[in-house]
């Protein structure tokens, strides 16, 4: 018995061995952490960390929802399968990226936090699971996104494409499963950092992510932006493309942040950086369980020296290729955390800074809290025509005017290739403005729509209600044109990772998404101290034309005597208190009765005219 | 000739204010189910093949909507010379109701006038009054700052005068078919003229009633002319709207719900922002309900003066309509010569008209300071409201308090009021 009972153990924790072995061994689940920095025209320092995991497994069936997790993070792989997602992008952001000063970043992000949502097919209700999604990732981020109701988001119809593999069955293309929402006024702070950093492998202990101290990018960036997205990839495909026969998923959890140098080193021309002063700390051995680790810095127009030099460089991009130096963590680290320095030679000399192909500003027009209007500009400087499509979510509280709608290329009144409206209602839905534009080379096209302002019930303005109410940033798709694709890196569809990107060589579909700034809007508000006193008072008037309008439907005209007059309250008391006025002034009379006798008959006086008038209020006006 | 100056300076002073755009965005004047720019919006949305009840900009009514997507050549490109048109023409019909109401009101006195004391002789109508009430009302309607500038501001509460006037001079000639359709059409429009049922009735059945006609059956005639006309309406519109009721939520409910709550001239607005959220819905009924409930007291009261009943109801619909605009109280303020018989017996007359040129002027200032100077905030706009509706409140009860006054005096003369009661004299009261 005692034999069985051991062989049985053996035979469990052996079975236990070889399925774990199973599950780690192989390409079945892969995580990269990569770090890619570059210093912008204007001196910046822009460090893009990425860190993607792969997994063979389709976490969102459900026969497999009691798989193990290895890396991939159970708290993602739960939501993801219980709301039925086939794609989120999830970016929560602080500070805006200068498009014109810092060319394109890897991952485009508004101001604010934004949510990019596919569901399957199979979703019964998108409304609903979009709500219980931003919940749940409300919760996992420790962010606001609960916020993102129905009410605030949109189906964008030709903005935000598929990211990731698609199929025939749940991995659709259809529109009706797409959602977006924003929520511009949305921080970004330690509080999110935190959580995200939990869902990595090795969370922040070991690997590039040690470098993500909060403390020190919340000091010194200038813009910082958190990702989270997850696509569906594909393992391998059926015969003559017959779709994705197994679908893996991908998770790319991403880190953008922009650092002054110049504020680090406390000298107006001295860029100098290092990886320590940026982020506290050196860079720390490899995640080990990391399929690769690599630091890419892109020195294609620099000027500095990087000390210590790098383990090789990578040349990337045809035409102009791009030079990159490579570091491989894994090796680099060998004896410990080592610093990255790049110094430069000569003093920066700030100057213009040649701006990227493709350019989108916003602003809004007019004064006061009335009435005003929503104006875009976009810039193209390719020397070929490009499409764009222009996506903008306008909160139902700006109630928007299409016929208002103004395109102008250059002056010249152009129309929209296709035109999506969809106007908003009140508390139930924003307005959704998307426009396919064709924009002529070297050319500005402006658009500008009008919206009036409206004055909402008093407990919908946020907290502090007179800074006005932020309207998110519009979005603008294009594809560059290939002269100015060199500007932009754009990772690949098949694998997000930048190694693959790099070492590959791979070409990549350029389509850019370009956000635009952040609107403030000051809106009418209402006197939020006094709701009781309005309520009196409107209550008030209504009551002055229920008063004589009810007196003079049941009562009729009569004459009567003065004894027998019917008295209102008020005339009660004032009668009561003029009947009580001469016993007082006698009594007075009596104590001082030389001094004040004049005045005491004033007073009688006065209070028998101010009778009169009350009693022969009517006869008066015979 | 005097008439026909009169006119042309009516139409000049239309089409000079008619230059300053601004005015179609005045919250005053262009409220959220008048204003010109939401109807030309939603034609652009209906032409678009979007449907503008999808949105909440759009409050206008399915024909209209109709009517200016087909005829938007003469309609929207030559909106001003409609309206002012449309607006001359309403003058023509109150004034022609001028001279029918004049009639009637001659007629009615001939049949009293044995019950009348000897010493109120005085306050009788002159026959005169059928040459002069005409060219009064004209006067009211055509340099009446109110109805100038909402024309130049091209409201469709032109439309809805229009209807109101045809309304009027339906009722001064016992039109029943005439009055029951301009009511209906004016009340498809903007809901609340229904209420203008009840005058029409009463003078309908009485009229006949004189004639040996069962008082029952005329009132019944009248209600089933008026469902008629409202179901064909709507029919008209469901047909028109493509077999979507979607247009009564965004017509009839916008007006009965309030949802939107852009300042204008009313209480409402304000009310509503201001409203703790469990206590809106019941609010929302009882302000609207207060509009509806002095029809049947008053019809009661004043049966006998019909005309009177129809001013003051328009006059109460302008202060206790949702959205209510200058262009609806500048209607009310034309229709009072119709009331000069009353004029001696007001209270107010000074303070009140004062107060309603004080506020109308005061409106604009305080919208400036509070909205573009932040010099101010609501409450003063709303104080500026509040006033300017007590005052027509004023003016509303003081023309029937007239009314009640004057039958009284028609009845027992003056030397009552005088008379001495153990050495004290007598007060005249409501008891």
């Amino acid at each position: 018995k005692m034999m069985s009972l051991i062989l049985c153990a053996v035979y469990l924790s052996v079975t236990c061995l070889l399925h774990v072995q199973a599950q780690n061994g192989g390409d079945h689940e892969k995580f990269t952490e990569e770090l890619f920095m570059k210093e912008t025209p204007s001196g910046h320092v822009y460090s893009h960390f990425q860190f993607t995991t792969r997994w063979d497994s389709d976490i969102r069936r459900r026969d497999n929802s009691r798989e193990h997790y290895n890396l991939f993070p159970r708290s993602v792989g739960d939501i993801v399968a219980a709301y039925g997602v086939q794609e989120l992008s999830l970016s929560l952001t602080q500070g805006l990226w200068r498009y014109e000063k810092w060319g394109y970043p890897i991952n485009s992000a508004p101001p604010g936090a934004q949510v990019i949502a596919r569901f399957q097919s199979s979703v019964p209700d998108v409304d609903k699971a979009w709500e219980g999604l931003t919940s749940a990732l409300a919760g996992l981020l420790c962010s606001s996104l609960n916020n993102l109701g129905r009410t605030e988001s949109i189906q964008p119809e030709y903005s935000f494409a598929n990211q990731g593999v698609t199929g025939p069955d749940s991995l659709g293309t259809n529109r009706t499963y797409l959602r977006y929402g924003i929520l511009p006024r949305e921080n970004l702070c330690t509080e999110n950092l935190t959580p995200w950093k939990k869902l990595l492998p090795c969370k922040n202990k070991r690997g590039l992510a040690v470098l993500l101290s909060s403390g020190h990018i919340q000091k010194y960036s200038v813009y910082f932006s958190l990702g989270l997205d997850l696509k569906p990839v594909c393992y391998s495909t059926g015969e003559e493309g017959g779709g994705c026969t197994s679908p893996g998923v991908e998770l790319v959890q991403s880190v953008s942040v922009v650092i002054d140098p110049v504020i680090i080193n406390k000298q107006a021309d001295n860029t100098d950086w290092n990886v320590k002063r940026m982020f506290g700390i050196g860079v720390t051995p490899a995640c080990p369980l990391a399929h690769t680790s690599t630091i890419f810095i892109d020195t294609t127009d620099s000027t500095y020296v990087l000390d210590p030099p790098p383990n090789e460089y990578l040349y990337y991009g045809a035409g102009m290729p791009r030079k990159l130096a490579v570091y491989d963590v894994k090796i680099f680290t060998e004896h410990g955390i080592t610093d990255i320095t790049a110094k430069h030679p000569k003093s920066h000399i700030y100057g213009i800074v040649r701006a990227p192909p493709v350019l989108f500003n916003r602003h809004v027009v007019g004064t006061g809290q009335e009435r005003g209007g929503i104006v875009a500009t976009i810039k193209n400087s390719c020397t070929t025509g490009i499409t764009v499509a222009y996506l903008e979510l306008i909160p139902w509280y700006l109630r928007v005017y299409l016929h208002t709608l103004k395109i102008e290329t250059d002056g010249v009144p152009v129309k929209p290739i296709n035109t999506v409206y969809r106007p908003g209602r009140d508390r139930e839905r924003p307005y959704h403005l998307e426009l396919v534009l064709k924009l002529a080379a070297r050319s500005t096209t402006t658009i500008r729509i009008d919206m009036e302002y409206s004055i909402l019930r008093w407990t919908e303005y946020p907290p502090d209600a007179n800074h006005g109410l932020y309207v998110g940033a519009a979005v603008l798709t294009t594809r560059l044109p290939v002269d100015g694709k060199a500007n932009a890196t754009v990772l690949a569809a098949e694998d997000s990772s930048l190694s693959h990107l790099f070492w590959g060589n791979v070409a990549t579909d350029p389509v850019l998404k370009i956000y635009s700034e952040t609107l403030l809007i000051t809106v009418p508000t209402p006197d939020f101290s006094m709701p009781y006193n309005v309520i009196c008072l409107a209550c008030t008037i209504a009551a002055l034309a229920f008063g004589p309008i009810h007196n003079m439907t049941t009562k009729k005209l009569v004459l009567v005597s003065p004894d027998q007059e019917e008295k209102s309250l008020l005339g009660k008391i004032i009668a009561c208190v003029l009947s009580c006025l001469p016993t007082l002034a006698a009594r007075k009379k009596k104590q001082e009765p030389e001094q004040t006798s004049d005045e005491d008959k004033g007073n009688e006086e006065s209070s028998e005219e101010s009778n009169i008038p009350t009693q022969s209020e009517d006869t008066n006006n015979s | 000739m005097g008439n026909v100056l009169l006119y042309v300076l009516g139409a000049a002073f239309r089409y000079s204010a008619s230059g300053y755009e601004f005015l179609q965005l005045r919250p005053e004047i262009s409220t959220p189910t008048n204003s010109w720019k939401r109807l030309i919006e939603g034609v652009h949305l209906n032409k678009m093949g979007l449907s503008p009840y999808d949105g909440v900009l759009f409050h206008e009514t399915p024909i209209m909507l109709q009517l200016y997507t087909v005829m938007e050549n003469i309609l929207v490109h030559r909106s001003l010379l409609v309206f002012i048109v449309l607006d001359l023409l309403t003058c023509l019909l109150v004034s022609e109701a001028g001279y029918y109401g004049a009639a009637l009101m001659l007629q009615q006195q001939k049949r009293i006038k044995g019950d009348v004391h000897p010493e109120s002789g005085s306050l009788l109508h002159s026959s005169n009054l059928i040459n002069v009430l005409p060219k009064h009302i004209a006067i009211f309607y055509l340099l009446n700052p109110f109805l100038i500038l909402n024309c130049a501001a091209r409201t469709t509460v032109v439309w809805n005068n229009f209807f109101l006037a045809a309304a009027l001079l339906a009722l001064t000639q016992n039109n029943r078919f005439l009055g029951t359709l301009a009511i209906s059409i004016a009340a498809y429009e903007t809901m609340y003229p229904i209420i203008l049922i009840f005058p029409l009735t009463i003078h309908l059945a009485t009229i006949e009633g004189q004639q040996g006609r069962s008082v029952t059956s005329s009132v019944v005639e009248t209600m089933v002319y008026t469902l008629l006309w409202l179901s064909c309406l709507l029919g008209l519109s469901h047909q028109l709207s493509g077999g979507s009721w979607t247009f009564l939520q965004a017509t009839y409910g916008f007006i009965v719900t309030v949802p939107e709550l852009t300042p204008n001239m009313g209480i409402y607005w304000y009310f509503f922002t201001e409203m703790f959220e469990h206590f809106r819905s019941f609010f929302l009924g009882t302000f609207q309900l207060n509009l509806l409930m002095y029809c049947i007291p008053l019809s009661i009261r004043f049966w006998r003066s019909p005309l009177l009943l129809f001013g003051s109801f328009i006059g109460l619909i302008s202060v206790f309509k949702s959205y209510p605009s200058l262009g609806d109280v500048g209607f009310f303020l034309s229709v009072l010569p119709f009331f000069p018989h009353l004029l001696p017996f007001f209270k107010q007359t000074i303070s009140t008209a004062g107060l309603l040129v004080a506020t109308t002027i005061l409106a604009p200032v305080l919208w400036q300071l509070w909205i573009y100077n932040n010099s101010a905030n609501a409450n003063y706009y709303f104080a500026i409201n509040l006033l300017y509706s007590s005052a027509l409140i004023f003016i509303i009860t003081d023309l029937l308090l007239a009314q009640v006054r004057r039958q009284f005096y028609l009845q027992h003369g003056y030397s009552v009021i005088d008379s001495m009661v153990n050495g004290n004299k007598m007060i005249l009261q409501l008891k």
